[in-house]
């Protein structure tokens, strides 16, 4: 039908029909989004395209590890011997482990300790990323199959990431700490001095940087310590790495109190693989 | 046939535009691939087309970044329509007009979301657009040449050259 020649009044037909589309749909949107929800039409629009963005990531990768083996074959033939040897070292600790453990478990028996054993993350993978007006936001997916929930922590093993703020299933989209709309209570590791630790301003660096805002002027922060989540939220336990600090000064506000420049410890701009935590309500 | 295979690679454009691995970054920037698929449909198969193509470009890509679909819808609808405008003369199919219609698509499209939404840092924006331009240009290559390939398979049930 769009193929065959038309006239200029089809045409404009046509355009209105789309133009009027696009207005109702921007409407909707703009009048979800006030009420920080998402509009029907966003939500279906997602369900459609996260499976297939979750495969488009899935070829993407296998694409990649392809391209690097045909690359370095020769190198990967020689770790791979070594990785041989490493499984055999691991095997055995990991039998002297068992052992361990079981000695463990008879000595907390004996001793009359219970023991926990669940873990409470859910590992999940980086399925898009996009950047939106207040910063990046990464949409996961559990691998597991479990569902998400607004308001998880998401992790990686080098720290904090940031938390989900919408949940779709065993999809989800996560506010990154560099959004400026994310805020965390922290605290230094070393001194205890706490602040709020919000996006710092964009600049020229080439990794996304933290600030530490609201701290009391007479605080001990120096450069190298390490920022730890204070624990005063109910979304982010305590003491989950956030970053450390690379540069201390006075707060442009008000001299009596101090601003600290943080490094992420997590690589936020290159996330793969995170661990989705339930909240710690 | 032309349109369901278009569509398919459209919302397959979409989805790697938003799930572009951070190893094919070029100094931060990703190519746009549903603006590629938008201009691609409306080279080969006129106005009407490329801004059916670019409503849904902008509602899809809008829905799944969390972006306004206001500036979305203004930039892919345009950028199809002129696309469309520009089929049968200046060699329309040619490799070297989609490039080129890209680079500059690329811009516009960041010039129109500069009025709508200006940036913190002026210096690397302007730097991340040239990057995302030059980018979004160099991929157009294969995906245009694919819409173009397909537009030949089908020419024949949808043919209006």
């Amino acid at each position: 039908m769009l193929s065959k020649p038309q006239s200029p009044q089809l045409r404009v037909k046509w355009l209105a029909v789309l133009c009027t589309l696009a207005v109702a749909l921007t409407c909707w949107q703009h009048r979800a989004h006030r009420s920080g929800q998402q509009s029907a039409p966003e939500k279906a629009a997602q369900r459609i395209m996260w499976p297939l963005q979750s495969g488009v990531t899935s070829a993407l990768g296998r694409g990649h590890d392809v391209f690097v083996s045909l690359i370095h074959a020769r190198s990967l033939a020689e770790e791979n011997r070594k990785l041989k040897e490493e499984i055999d070292r691991l095997a055995a600790e990991k039998l002297q482990l068992h052992e361990y453990y079981l000695e463990y478990k008879d000595l907390c028996e004996k001793l009359g300790f219970v023991i926990s054993g669940e873990a409470k993350g859910v590992p999940a993978r980086a399925i898009s990323r996009s950047s939106t007006p207040g910063g990046p936001k990464v949409t996961i997916e559990s691998l597991d199959g479990r569902e998400l929930e607004v308001g998880n922590m998401v992790m990686t093993q080098k720290g904090l990431v940031g938390r989900v703020v919408v949940a779709q299933k065993s999809v989800g989209e996560v506010m990154l700490l560099t959004h400026s709309d994310h805020a965390v209570a922290g605290m230094a590791q070393r001194s205890r001095d706490q602040g709020m630790i919000y996006a710092a301003s964009p600049t020229d660096a080439s990794e996304p940087l933290l600030q530490m805002e609201k701290v009391r002027g007479e605080a001990d922060l120096r450069v190298g310590d390490v920022i730890l989540t204070a624990g005063l939220s109910e979304i982010y336990p305590a003491s989950v790495r956030i970053g450390t600090v690379i540069r201390v000064q006075t707060a442009p506000a008000s001299s009596r109190t101090l601003r600290a420049i943080i490094k992420p410890a997590a690589n936020l701009t290159s996330i793969t693989y995170v661990l989705v935590v339930r909240s710690a309500k | 046939m032309f349109y369901a295979i278009s569509g398919l690679l459209l919302l397959l454009s979409v989805a790697t535009v938003y799930a572009w691995p951070p190893w094919l970054h070029i100094r931060g920037a990703r190519p746009e691939l549903a603006l590629v698929a938008v201009l691609s449909i409306g080279l080969m198969r006129g106005p009407t087309a490329g801004c059916v193509a670019g409503f849904f470009a902008a509602y899809l890509s809008a829905s799944i970044g969390s972006l306004p679909m206001g500036g979305q819808f203004i930039t892919l609808m345009g950028i199809g329509l002129l696309a469309g405008l520009l089929r049968g003369g200046l060699f329309s199919t040619r490799i070297t007009v989609a490039v080129v219609a890209s680079f500059v698509g690329s811009i516009a499209a960041w010039l129109i979301n500069l009025i709508l939404a200006p940036p913190a840092e002026p210096l690397s924006w302007f730097r991340l657009m040239m990057m995302t331009a030059l980018s979004t240009a160099v991929w157009s290559i294969p995906v245009f040449a694919l819409f173009r390939a397909v537009g030949r398979r089908f020419a024949t049930d949808t043919d209006d050259y």
